[in-house]
């Protein structure tokens, strides 16, 4: 999924499109309103982060004109300013939440997967044939199920948030189940191939997978290591 | 507003002066007119000295003419050489005891003299006698002018000095002795007045040829023994010329309308002046300050005086100007007064204002601090695991980002509450999803601390809750707690129909029961032990009360213990009606 990041200041664009590139999207940026209208109508992102307080164009304008062009595409506003009058205005023009600022990582990660099962859902049930693509069935790993268009996934009576990553991670070893999945290819399917990470970010995301889906994570029986080629799944 | 306030303050200012102003322009009409009367008794009172001296004076006159005729002669030759020779008596006229003339005498011829007396006084002689008659005792029978048909009663009776003063007759004013005696009566003037005793005398004006004379008369025997009347003529020039002698000098100079000048005059009874002095000079129809009318025989006269006015316009000026001085002054003042207020108000919105940019920019640095931090600990997840310090370090800067958040979004709930600007955005959420959060937020803060976390959730449903009203105010007693207490907390949810309660209580130090309501005021820190290790803004319980009102309930001091827990209690209740 493409999302749009417009903020001017250069810290938190960077440390934004850190974050959504770690769940598993693909960032545009944007330094200033201007930008950030131009960047949304030659990309067409499926979802913007959008500051308020930018140089050129508030974010309240840039608002107004995405609404124009798209009424669909999930806004979330991102800004210092929580006068309720904020709230209001942003939420009249559209907007479908807020994140106030200073945020932690983790309520931004909850707020743009909160926006992303929305949009999923959206999807699912559009007639649109190249929106099908980005859903697919519940499939089983273990003894978790694994809903790709929630991000979540349930073992009885336990849940478990995911991100787009890891559940195309997850899927991976799913489809390929049996067999190795080496590095190039993990890669190449969940982070394309117009990037690629250092390895090492392989490996955490994989930790923090084990953390959650593992019984044991130092000893793991769902998804497995092989040694200087990649990771299985039996 | 501020136009509002203006015409406020001018109107405060201005309409005590106004008021003063109409109060000190009546009480000075008062006092002008209190001195008016004051001028116009003491005015009364000079007048009457002068009537007593014009009194005396005619009664002097009266006891010079008394001795003047006490030896007349008998004869006609010798009264009519008398009358010639004494200017001071007059004309002459005798009555016989039956009221017939005896003298100016009816058998012989009358000089010219005698001829134009008798013509004046024709009045006195046809239709009877001058004097009593038989069965009609002192009846006169005579066409007197109209004016003197009004006065012509006032004779003023003299009694000889041995006859007891309750027979004087009481001198009556002329109008009412006019209107109490019946025209056929008033013909009858000295008839009824004059009673037949010896040594009476008196003053009986007379009017003829437009003029007011005088005649003397006095009660005499005749050389036979018969009682007889005489009567002398005092002509208006001689009876002016001999009062004006007595009266003040006419003043010569400028007229002057200074305060105090003043014109007194002395009008006869057709309102003409007979004389006048003084340098004021009255306008035309101006009432005088006073009026005295003479004692008879005189009545028809009077006196009348007129003042120059105080400057009472003068003074009305002074004391609107010297109001409009004040007003000005106060005016000067309540503007200096609300410049300097709007001043320290405009100030205090810049310091709020201030205080808000600041809160407002602090906020971005504040985000990429935690954001940063957090990214750092993912990035260093490996690292974390097998060093505690990292993680504890990581931690730190965590939390303290997290607090350095709380006291921002204090201090701007603070700034929005000082502008009447907090509202309320309650959506559906569980209260114990809220709180377990901001416990796990604190914990581990809490429990490197020491403080062992005791949390009994059950407030599990869904209800209408303002999601960050609950996590600040439950922040700021968790932060309280991570500040004050010792040992252990307990954290406590409750629910019933539409209210959700939340227990915080620790084991600590606590906060005396004295100062339950001060801990809730703005600003206020509990020194001594209580803050010697404690920082803070001083307003986080002071915004969590207001949020919990706003919030339909409210943050109270428990006072009794809560299962041990005995340090610092806090209660918190919201209004959450089922979502």
């Amino acid at each position: 999924m493409h999302v749009l990041i417009a903020e001017d200041d250069p810290l938190i664009r960077t440390g934004l499109t850190e974050i959504l590139e770690g769940e598993g999207y693909h960032a545009l940026i944007a330094e200033d309103g201007v930008q950030a209208l131009a960047r949304f109508t030659e990309s067409r992102p499926d979802f913007v982060l959008l500051d308020i307080m930018m140089p050129g164009m508030s974010g309240y304008d840039v608002c107004r004109r995405i609404r124009a062009q798209d009424e669909a595409v999930p806004i979330i506003f991102i800004s210092a300013k929580s006068e309720e009058i904020d709230r209001v205005l942003g939420l009249e023009l559209g907007a479908d939440d807020f994140i106030m600022k200073p945020f932690g990582v983790k309520e931004v990660i909850a707020r743009i997967r909160a926006v992303t099962r929305r949009c999923l859902a959206q999807r699912a049930s559009a007639p649109d044939p190249h929106a099908k693509p980005l859903t697919s069935p519940p499939f089983d790993l273990g003894p978790w199920t694994i809903y790709p268009d929630e991000l979540r996934g349930r073992r009885d009576q336990d849940t478990i948030e995911l991100s787009l990553r890891e559940v195309a991670i997850l899927r991976l070893l799913y489809e390929r189940r049996g067999r190795v999945v080496d590095r190039e290819m993990f890669f190449r399917t969940c982070w394309g191939l117009e990037h690629i990470p250092n390895s090492r970010t392989l490996d955490q995301h994989v930790s923090k997978l084990r953390k959650r889906v593992e019984v044991d994570p130092r000893n793991p029986e769902i998804i497995q290591t092989v040694h200087g080629v990649g990771y299985r799944y039996e | 507003m501020n136009a509002r306030l203006n015409l406020l303050l001018v109107t405060l200012t201005l309409a005590p002066l106004v008021a003063l102003g109409f109060l000190g322009q009546k009480l000075n009409r008062e006092a002008d007119a209190e001195v008016a009367a004051r001028f116009a008794a003491l005015e009364r009172n000079r007048l009457e000295t002068l009537r007593g001296q014009l009194d005396e004076l005619l009664e002097i006159r009266a006891r010079a003419l008394v001795k003047a005729t006490d030896d007349l002669p008998q004869d006609i030759s010798s009264l009519r050489r008398l009358v010639r020779r004494s200017p001071a008596l007059g004309q002459l006229m005798i009555l016989d005891g039956k009221g017939r003339r005896v003298f100016p005498p009816l058998a012989q011829p009358l000089s010219e003299w005698e001829q134009r007396f008798l013509e004046r006084t024709r009045g006195l002689w046809e239709g009877g006698a001058l004097g009593p008659s038989p069965g009609q005792e002192g009846q006169i029978q005579g066409q007197a002018p109209a004016q003197a048909t009004r006065i012509q009663r006032v004779t003023q009776i003299r009694q000889a000095p041995e006859q007891a003063p309750e027979q004087i007759p009481e001198q009556i004013p002329v109008a009412q002795q006019a209107a109490e005696i019946p025209q056929a009566q008033q013909r009858s003037k000295l008839s009824s007045l004059v009673t037949p005793a010896e040594d009476q005398y008196g003053w009986q004006p007379w009017f003829s040829g437009g003029g007011m004379s005088l005649i003397f008369w006095r009660r005499l025997k005749g050389p036979d023994g018969a009682q007889r009347t005489l009567g002398v003529e005092i002509l208006g020039a001689t009876l002016l010329s001999t009062l004006v002698a007595a009266l003040p000098e006419t003043a010569h100079g400028e007229a002057s309308g200074e305060a105090g000048a003043v014109r007194t005059a002395l009008l006869d009874a057709r309102g003409a002046v007979l004389y006048q002095w003084g340098r004021y000079v009255p306008k035309a129809g101006e009432a005088p300050l006073a009026s005295l009318t003479l004692s008879a025989p005189l009545g028809a006269w009077r006196l009348v005086s007129w003042t120059a006015p105080p400057p009472e316009a003068e003074s009305g000026l002074a004391l609107w100007a010297g109001l409009a001085a004040v007003a000005l002054a106060l005016i000067g003042l309540a503007i200096l007064i609300h410049r300097e207020s709007t001043r320290a108000i405009t100030l205090a919105a810049q310091r709020v204002t201030f205080v808000n940019q600041v809160s407002h920019e602090l906020k971005t640095p504040l985000t990429n601090i935690r954001m940063y931090a957090e990214l750092l600990g993912e990035a260093l997840d490996d690292v974390l695991d097998e060093d505690p310090r990292a993680t504890r370090y990581m931690s730190i800067i965590v939390d303290e980002s997290q607090r350095l958040s709380r006291m921002i979004g204090n201090v701007l709930s603070f700034a929005r509450d000082q502008r009447q600007q907090l509202t309320l955005k309650p959506r559906p959420a569980s209260v114990d999803a809220v709180v377990e959060a901001a416990v796990e937020r604190f914990r581990p803060v809490l429990e490197a601390k020491g403080v062992s976390i005791a949390l009994d959730a059950q407030a599990k449903a869904t209800v209408q809750v303002d999601v960050d009203v609950l996590e600040q105010v439950v922040g700021n007693l968790l932060s309280n707690v991570e500040k004050y207490a010792e040992s252990g907390v307990l954290i406590r949810t409750g629910q019933g129909a539409d209210r959700s309660w939340i227990v915080v209580a620790d084991q600590g130090p606590g906060v005396p029961a004295s100062l339950g309501q001060r801990i809730f005021d703005p600003f206020y820190r509990v020194d001594d032990r209580l803050s010697a290790q404690a920082s803070g803004t001083g307003i986080g319980l002071t915004i969590s009360r207001r949020l919990a009102r706003l919030h339909g309930g409210d943050l109270r001091l428990i006072a009794e213990a809560v299962e041990g827990y005995d340090g610092a209690r806090f209660e918190l209740s919201l209004h959450t009606p089922p979502a």
